[in-house]
């Protein structure tokens, strides 16, 4: 999909959402990523299937298309802690990233420190994120 | 392990929808979490994602009291008892189709239901969670110093770091705010071992930076006490100190029915510490190299007794010298009574601070 087809594509040169994403997706007054996050891992070591949106695992299929278009992380280690404490489910160890314009759009954090981040083809989600875990 | 679709037979379409509506949410990440919903009778219930996986959503669906949500609400209740309370369903939906089924909680694995301390309010979690477990800990069988144990331990380390950061403060040492802020008010207790969880103090009578540093020292210390080399204590020594006699205070005695001590809260944010016997002896040996407590007794006239504080002044010494120093509260209403009189007091002396355990009219000693 390019810039063309989906008009809330990058102004950067060159990056564009991936075609599965609905049209329309992220919502315009989405802002680029600029902002360090918190990403729960399914394991003690990052892997690259921890950085799947919920459309990629086929998961919530009752959920809005743009909502599983993307991948959550928190704004702090304390909420990805409280989101851990839960849903033990979910996950065992946390990693920090940051996430810049050129990785995608990042939505405003809820009141859980809840954040949506689309992130552009062809970005090595992982290489966000540092290797060590808290 | 995935939650997966109950192999008997689902309950009628009469007690849930298919799709559970969401009147109030109480957690929420990508999607509602805890959320309060109606069933088809409109009662009012407790609902809970406890699985999304290939096969669907899986959630948890108990009937909810008023009483209950006010708990949640208040703090009292956490997520995990409030489901507890009833016999839940489990209702499934994969987007184009739904079941419910009865449920039996104990066929949950633990990790799909909210951490037992999981308060819908992050100002309500505790400050500190103190768990004492052995083999006589169950209710009935558990003797009392257990009970007293968790909560004077927990009040002791606790009162060591604040002492500390406190007495690093160049305005002096508050008085019953200082005590108000040690004596943490106790937010639950639980008996299936013996576990109290202390509230947070009114935090706005203090600094914020006070309360983090001594957070963070008995955080360090109480780490290191359970075998963590990674924590690197203190180098002062005076400090060191500190956070040493911090941590032992919350080490399991070295016999007895405790065998471990288990801690949690938001003052040990990154996991769980577990203290065994063995932490008290190599917190007590690291003690060793820097301690510097003395039994001392001292005689004179006792004077300047401030209550705010807990200080004191000996006059009239043998040595010819002023001796002032604190005193526990406990002994308080000795102190008054025996004021302008010639006593003998005995306590601990650490680096030139005396505090004083015992006082007695000169010639006896009583406590």
């Amino acid at each position: 999909m390019s810039v063309d087809d989906n008009p809330v594509g990058s102004a950067l040169s060159g990056l564009s959402f991936p075609a599965s994403f609905p049209s329309g997706c992220p919502p315009a007054e989405t802002p680029d990523a600029n902002a360090e996050c918190y990403r729960i891992l399914s394991g003690s070591i990052k892997t690259d299937a921890d950085f799947l949106s919920y459309a990629e695992l086929g998961k919530l299929p009752s959920a809005a298309p743009c909502k599983r278009a993307a991948i959550s992380v928190y704004d702090t280690v304390e909420n990805a802690r409280r989101n851990l404490q839960a849903r033990p489910y979910i996950g065992t160890a946390i990693c920090k990233g940051k996430l810049e314009a050129s990785h995608g759009k990042l939505s405003h954090p809820g009141d859980t420190g809840h954040m949506s981040w689309w992130a552009y083809e062809g970005v090595d989600r992982k290489q966000c994120f540092e290797e060590s875990t808290l | 392990m995935s939650l997966h679709k109950p192999v008997y037979e689902a309950m009628s379409d009469t007690i849930l929808p298919s799709t559970l509506p969401v009147e109030r949410i109480l957690y929420e990440a990508e999607l509602p979490v805890l959320y309060i919903t109606k069933t088809l009778q409109d009662q009012t219930a407790l609902a809970y994602v406890a699985d999304d996986n290939e096969e669907g959503l899986f959630t948890l669906v108990v009937l909810l009291s008023k009483k209950t949500l006010l708990g949640l609400d208040n703090g009292t209740v956490s997520a995990r008892d409030a489901l507890a309370l009833a016999p839940p369903w489990l209702h499934w939906t994969n987007g184009s189709a739904s079941a419910s089924w009865s449920f039996d909680l104990e066929d949950l694995p633990p990790k799909h239901l909210p951490h037992s301390h999981f308060m819908i309010n992050p100002q309500h979690e505790p400050l500190i969670r103190t768990r004492a477990t052995g083999e006589s800990i169950v209710l009935g069988h558990m003797p009392a110093s257990v009970v007293a144990f968790v909560a004077d331990a927990t009040r002791k380390a606790v009162k060591t770091v604040l002492d500390w950061s406190f007495a690093t403060n160049p305005d002096g040492r508050p008085t019953d705010r200082h005590r108000g802020l040690y004596d943490l008010p106790i937010q639950s207790f639980a008996f299936s071992s013996f576990e109290l969880s202390f509230a947070p103090p009114d935090q706005g009578m203090f600094s914020g930076s006070e309360i983090r540093s001594a957070a963070e020292k008995l955080n360090a210390g109480l780490r290191w006490a359970s075998g963590d080399d990674t924590v690197v204590l203190p180098t002062d020594v005076e400090e060191r100190e500190v956070v040493l006699r911090a941590a032992l205070a919350l080490t399991p005695p070295s016999s007895g029915v405790i065998s471990e001590i288990h801690l949690s809260g938001t003052w040990l944010p990154a996991k769980n510490v577990t203290l065994t016997r063995s932490s008290r002896g190599r917190v007590r040996s690291a003690l060793q190299a820097v301690d510097s407590e003395n039994l001392v007794t001292y005689s004179g006239r006792l004077e300047e007794i401030d209550i705010g504080k807990f200080t004191f002044t000996l006059r009239g010494t043998p040595e010819g010298i002023e001796r002032k120093g604190s005193f526990a509260e406990e002994l308080t209403e000795e102190m008054l009574a025996l004021t302008s009189r010639s006593v003998v007091v005995a306590g601990v002396e650490r680096r030139g601070k005396l505090e004083v355990y015992a006082v007695a009219v000169e010639g006896a000693l009583r406590s």
